[in-house]
């Protein structure tokens, strides 16, 4: 498996693409844009684009869906049967499936938006923006914040140490980073212990 | 991307070092020789070192050359080492101890080095985008003339370290220990600092 990050400028959302084994599929995570660099990794590598994976269904990280469907015909993963109109594949909370090869796992982690999936790949998560590095997510009101919060200690925190974490937005982690170093993660801890 | 595969040994929960069962620390004295030639090898004559998994290895006196993609060196040591010019992605230096290391001219992207303590170091004219820095401590290390954008240096202990004529647009400094630290001619406006400043996303 190998992942490749991509900045899609408009939104300045992440971008991933992750190649699996032999068989030269990809999977694209959060399609917030198409750009010329992002159709060049996929075709000088000879990908073949087989799935779309949809963290959370906000316009900044979706707007590319329909140019990239122009191009290639993947399946579309996400919480919600259709997104930007187009009709996807919808998953649950806890759902393992396969998709281009893998075993993928979505963990459902509302608070930023109530669809809002991270998805498991190896020892990857691809987080959207329930978590990045050294903050969560953003949120309307402190109800919502509290319930992110406590779907990441749930779902996600409890993971082990090694897992990598690819967000939506800034640079990448890992899950060690994370617990000693993530800003809302620990003032939480603290107002626990208050 | 490195190898996920978990080291043999009971209770290891490390990630292995390649084609080998076991991660560097559990690995023989004979494999760790040939894991670090190997590296040391592709370092200095490959265009690029691609998937390399080194976790806690001890390099010294190395000039990188070429690119350094998707590759895990997490806990390792690195003395007088030359990284200048190299473009590393998606690459993990987390914890790390640089010393005396340049990294100057060098592209670094999406990229982590949380945790790491730099001494001496240098980053002169970098551009080091959407990497992570959080919760490192830098002694007399120079960021100066580099572009930081969306650069995460969150908890972070810098001392006597250099941020002159720096893109500083959306980096991260919230709840950094900063003393004798210069920011002249770059754009601190623009970046994170205060403890209670909404970083939204």
């Amino acid at each position: 498996m190998n992942v490749h990050p991509h900045l899609i400028a408009s939104g300045l959302c992440n971008t991933y693409i992750v190649s699996t084994g032999d068989r030269q599929e990809a999977i694209l995570i959060d399609p917030a844009g198409v750009d010329e660099e992002i159709i060049d990794v996929i075709e000088s590598h000879h990908f073949k684009l087989t799935t779309i994976l949809i963290t959370h269904r906000h316009e900044n990280h979706t707007a590319g869906l329909k140019k990239i469907l122009k191009i290639y015909s993947p399946s579309i993963y996400a919480f919600h049967s259709e997104i930007q109109g187009e009709k996807t594949i919808m998953v649950k909370d806890d759902e393992i499936f396969t998709a281009s090869g893998v075993e993928i796992k979505a963990i459902q982690v509302p608070g930023h938006s109530l669809d809002s999936l991270v998805f498991k790949i190896g020892n990857a998560l691809f987080t959207g923006d329930t978590l990045h590095a050294g903050c969560i997510g953003s949120t309307k009101n402190n109800m919502e914040k509290q319930l992110l919060v406590h779907s990441l200690k749930h779902k996600i925190m409890c993971l082990s140490d090694n897992y990598l974490i690819y967000p939506g937005h800034g640079a990448i982690s890992k899950l060690r980073i994370e617990r000693m170093f993530n800003h809302d993660i620990l003032e939480s801890d603290a107002t626990l212990l208050d | 991307m490195f190898s996920f595969e978990k080291c043999s040994h009971p209770g290891c929960n490390t990630f292995r070092c390649g084609e080998i069962s076991t991660c560097y620390h559990h690995s023989t004295a004979d494999d760790k020789k040939i894991i670090l030639d190997t590296l040391l090898k592709d370092l200095t004559t490959k265009d690029t070192v691609r998937n390399f998994n080194l976790i806690e290895g001890e390099i010294e006196n190395q000039k990188a050359t070429g690119a350094i993609k998707g590759s895990n060196f997490a806990f390792s040591t690195f003395r007088n080492c030359n990284f200048v010019g190299t473009k590393i992605i998606n690459t993990f230096f987390d914890f790390c101890l640089f010393e005396n290391c340049n990294f100057n001219d060098s592209i670094i992207r999406y990229s982590v080095f949380a945790g790491a303590r730099f001494i001496n170091s240098s980053f002169k004219n970098t551009t080091c985008i959407h990497t992570n820095f959080m919760g490192i401590d830098s002694y007399q290390t120079d960021f100066s003339h580099s572009d930081l954008y969306f650069s995460n240096f969150s908890m972070s202990k810098l001392l006597g370290t250099q941020f002159v004529d720096c893109n500083l647009k959306r980096a991260n400094f919230r709840a950094c220990i900063l003393k004798d630290v210069s920011f002249k001619y770059s754009n601190p406006e623009e970046a994170f600092f205060k403890e209670g400043e909404k970083f939204t996303i």
